[in-house]
């Protein structure tokens, strides 16, 4: 237990005498709070959890709410950000308080669900002798709690700012309208949830938090790589909010308007307008949560924890669809079963385990966004696609670096490939009489190339073809050929392991650094051998053939791989 | 009798670091047999039965399955083991028939052959709806009965089983316990893992007691009950693998409330 959250726990317990009038157990209560926090401790928060890289989870994670204070805490100075673009407290405000509330609604999204949606509750507190009102008040200070340790770390830059940069009044009116959009936020959270629950079954609402903690992670790393290049870029210190009307229909223009008015006892008709629905409105959506969306969201939960088996029958599965995909790839470029064995068992694995898409797909997005922080930051003023075309070695740079960029993706995906928490499963490949192990690995080797690789390449593709034209196409022909290269190099020096064969939690190797150093420093070295041929055609065609059979020297060996290789431990077991 | 074993263990040591946990195990098991293996917590049971089916490879001594060592051959071996493991662990994004396809493939077994049994096998089970589920919303029992499908497929000739009954409904179990009586005779030797006593005592005709890594009883039920007097498995069990008799442990376990 950390200072931050002994310090929370005895606020939120003070009012001892109250909640024993209240009928509730305070010793119990105590200690349910105690152990739900220790719990939270130990649980990585959505950006450890989307950005964590799967040799360092071995870690413990003891202080997982420090990790979320200081997250928050950056969080909140960047926000000062705004007080950069323009001049008067509404452009200043809409902005801080549109930035608020986006970030603190995707944390709680993704934060909330292992809090709010903990089944284990059902077993292990219902059976207990503790009283309903117990449970609520312990569930409810519970959030309290965590929501106070991603939004006081997350305002107080500003509040500091405001007070320095005025007075304290104005940093007391920012901290309370700072709560009324956390309040605001909450609203917001419940209503998306309650709504996705309504559309959808409680299975796919997992998938869901997922895609939005995928959404998250890469949203978080675009904004602190592009927002500061666009503020320095674009002449924004004299910009302001226009009057437009639409603008009162934006939540945290009201906000701000509030603080104005308050604070400088100034505002148009409209403003006025604006500012008392930025006083009504959360306080209004606070009622709403509570009196209507709370009880049947709290029904809604309960189906989350009890889905199990409830909807059995009707979830007939439609995935032949992908699954007839795979199929038809499988039978093209596999040679034998049981290598088209291993393809389609990787491919429907990959495609289906949420776990690997919430380590890999941020990597994606990390990758176009390293992109677009490349093309922006060698050119001083702006950008237009007309300068990339005329400037024709800056484009082909850049594509050639995004291609090899896109190793560190590939190097993430095997590397997930190999894990699974449902590892203890590979029984399956020991049991049976498979001669070469390698044939298995060749197969869901060949799975991630189509599945996820040629997706990427298709993105380079079109990006180098709108950039620079057809010209560049042997040069994207031989980068991503040698990007198949370096994923069998990757394979065969690194990582001969079955598919989803090993756990998580015993994945840090020592060495594995090393070993990943290394092997982005092979791929760094490819890299700038092609950057140094990339205009000749020659030379590239010469480069090309030797990659092809350098690719078909390496499939073939590591289909050669047998049980010698592959390190048997009886871990697993 | 057949008189060639078609398991054999000689001298078969394991240790997991300092810790031995198989200390010379010898057996030989034939054809046609029901093998109830038995032994408390610990004992070595799982190590056995992982041994036998090629999960563990760094043990000591001699495994041979049909001739074939395990060692050297497990290949072959494999081909003609099939294994139902313990915890229900399954790749459960996965449906049960492609699990299954999955599992024939691994045993090289022909496409349509494997396809007409999986829906045989699954329709005897009655999971026939449930084939193209995802297995995550599986309940216990249904997953085991996907393993143990798993584990017939291929139709082979010795079957390993580690409790297989933990989760199945009391119709499964009687289904289950018929059904190797079925494959035995059929010749199929069976190699049961289990702590369910009554199980044990009415589905094997040999019984092997295993107590800290050592063969400490070995025979038909009613040997056993020659030699330990007339018990039920469950004493024969007690008397042979605790040295404390176990009444004295739950009148300790009574005075910790005193």
């Amino acid at each position: 237990m950390n200072i931050f959250n002994e310090a929370l726990l005895k606020i939120v317990l003070a009012p001892k005498k109250l909640y024993a009038g209240w009928g509730i157990s305070v010793p119990q209560l105590k200690s349910i709070l105690i152990y739900k926090l220790l719990m939270d401790d130990r649980r990585p928060n959505s950006i450890q959890q989307t950005r964590q890289r799967s040799h360092h989870s071995k870690k413990e994670i003891n202080n997982a709410s420090i990790g979320t204070i200081l997250m928050s805490g950056l969080m909140g100075i960047f926000f000062l950000m705004v007080f950069r673009l323009g001049n008067d407290h509404i452009t200043h405000l809409t902005f801080y308080f549109a930035m608020f509330i986006t970030f603190l609604c995707m944390i709680l999204i993704s934060d909330f669900t292992s809090v709010l949606i903990d089944v284990r509750d059902n077993y292990i507190i219902l059976p207990k002798p503790v009283n309903d009102k117990t449970v609520v008040l312990a569930r409810l200070l519970h959030i309290f709690i965590h929501i106070c340790k991603t939004v006081l770390p997350m305002v107080l830059p500003g509040l500091i700012y405001l007070s320095i940069q005025y007075n304290g009044i104005a940093g007391i009116i920012f901290f309370i309208l700072s709560l009324f959009a956390t309040l605001f936020s909450i609203f917001l959270i419940n209503a998306v949830y309650i709504i996705i629950l309504k559309i959808t079954t409680p299975e796919k609402f997992k998938n869901i938090i997922s895609y939005i903690q995928i959404f998250f992670a890469i949203f978080i790393y675009a904004s602190y790589q592009l927002v500061p290049r666009l503020i320095g870029k674009m002449e924004l210190q004299n910009f302001e909010v226009a009057h437009s009307s639409w603008l009162i229909l934006v939540p945290s223009y009201w906000l701000a308007c509030a603080f104005n008015w308050v604070f400088t006892f100034q505002a148009t008709a409209i403003e006025m307008v604006a500012a008392i629905i930025g006083f009504v409105l959360p306080v209004a959506s606070i009622y709403v949560v509570i009196k209507y969306l709370a009880p049947s969201f709290n029904q809604k939960l309960a189906m989350i924890s009890g889905s199990e088996g409830a909807s059995l029958t009707n979830r007939k599965v439609n995935y032949q669809r992908t699954q007839r995909i795979g199929e038809s790839i499988a039978a093209k470029v596999t040679t034998n079963e049981i290598e088209k064995t291993g393809f389609l068992f990787s491919w429907n694995m990959m495609s289906r385990s949420r776990d690997f898409k919430v380590k890999v797909y941020p990597s994606i997005g990390y990758i176009i966004v390293l992109l677009v922080v490349m093309l922006l930051s060698g050119n001083s003023k702006g950008i237009s696609l007309q300068d990339l075309r005329n400037d024709h070695s800056k484009s082909v740079y850049t594509i050639i670096i995004g291609i090899y960029f896109s190793s560190i993706l590939v190097l993430t995906a095997i590397t997930q490939m190999t894990y699974s928490d449902k590892c203890k499963a590979s029984w399956m490949f020991f049991i049976t009489p498979i001669e070469k192990p390698g044939e298995i690995i060749s197969g869901s080797i060949k799975a991630l190339l189509f599945q996820f690789y040629l997706f990427i390449a298709l993105i380079l593709l079109v990006i180098a073809l709108v950039l620079v034209g057809p010209s560049i196409i042997p040069n994207i022909i031989l980068g991503i050929t040698n990007q198949v290269v370096i994923i069998y190099l990757i394979v065969t020096i690194g990582y001969k392991e079955l598919p989803f064969s090993k756990s998580l939690s015993n994945s840090q190797k020592s060495g594995m650094f090393i070993r990943t150093i290394f092997m982005l420093f092979i791929c760094f070295l490819i890299g700038v051998l092609h950057f140094y041929i990339f205009t000749n055609t020659k030379f590239i065609i010469v480069a090309f053939i030797i990659s092809v059979t350098l690719l078909f020297f390496l499939a073939n060996n590591l289909r050669k791989i047998t049980w010698k290789h592959i390190k048997l431990t009886g871990d697993n077991w | 009798m057949n008189t060639t074993p078609i398991i054999s263990i000689k001298n078969l040591y394991k240790s997991y670091g300092i810790n031995q946990v198989l200390k010379g195990i010898n057996l030989e098991v034939y054809p046609g047999q029901v093998l109830g293996y038995i032994g408390p917590n610990g004992a070595g049971k799982s190590t056995t039965v992982k041994i036998l089916c090629g999960l563990l490879t760094d043990y000591e001594g001699e495994v041979t399955i049909n001739g074939f060592d395990m060692k050297k051959e497990a290949v072959s071996a494999k081909k003609i083991i099939g294994y139902v493991p313990e915890l229900a662990e399954l790749y459960d994004v996965l449906t049960p028939f492609e699990y299954l396809q999955f599992m024939g493939a691994l045993y090289g077994m022909d496409e349509v052959l494997c396809m007409d049994r999986i829906n045989k096998i699954m329709s005897a089970f009655s999971l026939q709806d449930n084939l193209h589920q995802r297995m995550d919303t599986f309940s216990k029992g249904m997953r085991q009965k996907v393993l143990l499908a798993s584990g017939l497929l291929h139709n082979p000739d010795i079957i390993i089983l580690d409790e297989p009954l933990s989760g199945l409904d009391a119709n499964s179990v009687i289904m289950v316990k018929e059904l190797i009586s079925k494959l035995a005779k059929d010749g199929k030797t069976i190699f049961y893992c289990s702590h369910m006593m009554d199980v044990v005592e009415k589905v094997s005709d040999r019984i092997i007691l295993i107590d800290k890594g050592v063969i400490v009883a070995d025979g038909s039920f009613e040997e056993l009950k020659e030699q330990q007097g007339n018990q039920s498995l469950e004493q024969i069990f007690a008397h042979l693998t605790s040295k404390d008799s176990i009444g004295k442990a739950a009148d300790d376990l009574m005075n910790a409330f005193n």
